[in-house]
């Protein structure tokens, strides 16, 4: 297994500023290997969703790097971005369902645009949403659902092709206890299945996950 | 469901979501194309009165009461050597004499015993020397014709009769050029607000690693049908308002079919490049 199957994620002495020049990060390294969840926690304004938009090539570092599936995302190299984007499935406020689109459609998004074959499309879709308890809301529109149905919307998306990295912006937003302990439920699950995952939130969760490594973000590095 | 169904079914979200919106905008670009078009048929229709008003156009070169009957026919076949000059008449004085008789219903020249008319050819041309610049050669090369001493032709009334038609021509250009403009503008701009209103859609889209073609094609039709159905909605309105002109005298003029065709395909074309720029700044 070379070096780039096994780290999914590698942040390397990232630097980064705002448009009005704060630093957001200062030196900052991350590491996240196939199979691995790291929960990185942080209060407002730490960083946390630029820690998102850094990997899935929405904002880039002033300095350092950062190198998903073994490619080092650059602003000019689209079509290594759309690759890098293809193989994350991301779930919870950056990863919102597309509003013109029913349940069914925003899941089956993943698999059109990796160009995948129709019947194994249909055949994905009927899984998942059986697997989620989502059929019967299968052509409904994202305005529509209960903020639990929302999220298993998006979790359903992020799966359902077989996404090797899972990004999680805030799981617990706007969630009871009881509808967050099923979240993580399914959370826990997609831990053992053997995704890598990187959640992130303003308190680390109640709910534990196997082998999860925790991080604090603070003053633009994690500890 | 494959990547083309994709985006034909998004083109059909965005038609069942906002019909307001594209009936709106049909309409805009629909009267958008009724002025170009009026514009066109106006200066086709300017430009065949043009030229069925000049192709009548008569030149006529007296021959001298000192020139012998003998030396007429010289000059007229002289006459009939130059380029660009389609047919030679010769009139007598008695042709002339029979003329007047015609127009005037009397006899004017009854009383006197010599008819005092004067000879004359009249001159038709060929189709492509019927221009001020051409028959002011003509008339150069005739002067030079010992016996042609005198020609006659309605210069004035021909040089100005183009100038109208160039003005009308011109005019006709620059107000198409605006109202094609305007066209571009408009489409861009109703695809601009339907691209902004899905934004957030199509920022989630770009976030699951859809490629521009994916995100921008729906709008490249939505503006190639809107300027298609535009422009031909705009012919069709054309053709059935000059069905309902038949009254007026001037036989107004339609470009052919194959030139209505050429042009419908090129406002899609047209709509197609607006809603690439209409939707060009969510695709960075």
């Amino acid at each position: 297994m070379s070096s780039s199957d096994r780290h999914l994620v590698e942040l390397h002495n990232v630097e980064m500023k705002s448009s009005r020049g704060e630093s957001i990060f200062r030196d900052l390294n991350l590491t996240i290997e196939a199979g691995a969840t790291a929960l990185v926690a942080g209060s407002s304004g730490t960083g946390k969703t630029s820690l998102l938009d850094l990997i899935i090539g929405r904002r880039f570092p002033d300095s350092g790097s950062v190198e998903v599936f073994g490619k080092v995302l650059r602003k000019r190299r689209k079509r290594h971005l759309r690759a890098v984007r293809r193989r994350i499935g991301g779930i919870g406020g950056r990863f919102e369902l597309v509003p013109s689109m029913t349940v069914s459609d925003n899941i089956l998004l993943p698999l059109v645009i990796s160009g995948e074959r129709r019947a194994i499309q249909r055949e994905l879709l009927h899984q998942i949403l059986a697997e989620l308890s989502l059929t019967s809301l299968a052509g409904d529109y994202p305005h529509e659902l209960t903020r639990v149905q929302y999220t298993l919307a998006q979790v359903a998306r992020a799966t359902v092709a077989n996404q090797p990295l899972i990004l999680i912006d805030e799981p617990a937003a706007g969630l009871d206890q009881g509808t967050l302990a099923r979240v993580f439920e399914y959370l826990f699950k997609m831990a053992v299945s053997g995704r890598a995952m990187l959640i992130v939130c303003s308190e680390l969760p109640v709910h534990k996950l196997p082998g999860a490594r925790e991080y604090r973000l603070s003053e633009g590095m994690l500890i | 469901m494959s990547r083309l169904t994709f985006v034909l079914r998004e083109l059909g979200r965005t038609a069942l979501r906002n019909p307001g919106t594209v009936l709106s905008a049909t309409m805009s670009l629909t009267l958008l194309f009724v002025l170009f078009n009026m514009f066109w048929v106006a200066s086709r229709t300017v430009d065949s009165l043009y030229q069925s008003v000049v192709s009548d156009l008569r030149m006529e070169v007296f021959v001298p009461d000192s020139t012998a009957d003998s030396s007429v026919m010289l000059i007229g076949s002289r006459i009939g050597s130059i380029a660009g000059i389609r047919s030679v008449s010769y009139v007598s004085r008695e042709s002339a004499r029979e003329e007047l008789l015609q127009m005037v219903g009397v006899d004017l020249l009854a009383s006197d015993t010599l008819n005092p008319l004067p000879r004359s050819f009249v001159l038709t041309f060929e189709h492509q020397y019927l221009t001020s610049g051409h028959l002011a050669d003509i008339e150069a090369r005739l002067v030079e014709i010992t016996g042609a001493t005198q020609i006659q032709y309605g210069r004035k009334w021909l040089e100005s009769t183009e100038q109208t038609r160039v003005v009308v021509r011109r005019v006709g250009l620059i107000i198409g050029f605006f109202i094609l403009l305007a066209t571009v503008i408009s489409s861009t701009n109703n695809i601009r607000l339907m691209s902004r209103a899905r934004a957030a859609g199509l920022q989630q889209m770009q976030l699951l690693g859809a490629g521009s073609w994916m995100i921008a094609m729906p709008f490249v039709l939505e503006g190639a049908i809107l300027c298609g159905l535009g422009s031909a909605l705009a012919w069709g309105a054309i053709i059935y308002g000059r069905g309902e002109l038949d009254f007026i005298k001037i036989a107004i003029s339609l470009p052919a079919t194959k030139d209505i065709i050429v042009f419908c395909l090129m406002t899609i074309v047209l709509g197609a490049i607006s809603g690439y720029y209409g939707v060009r700044r969510l695709l960075d």
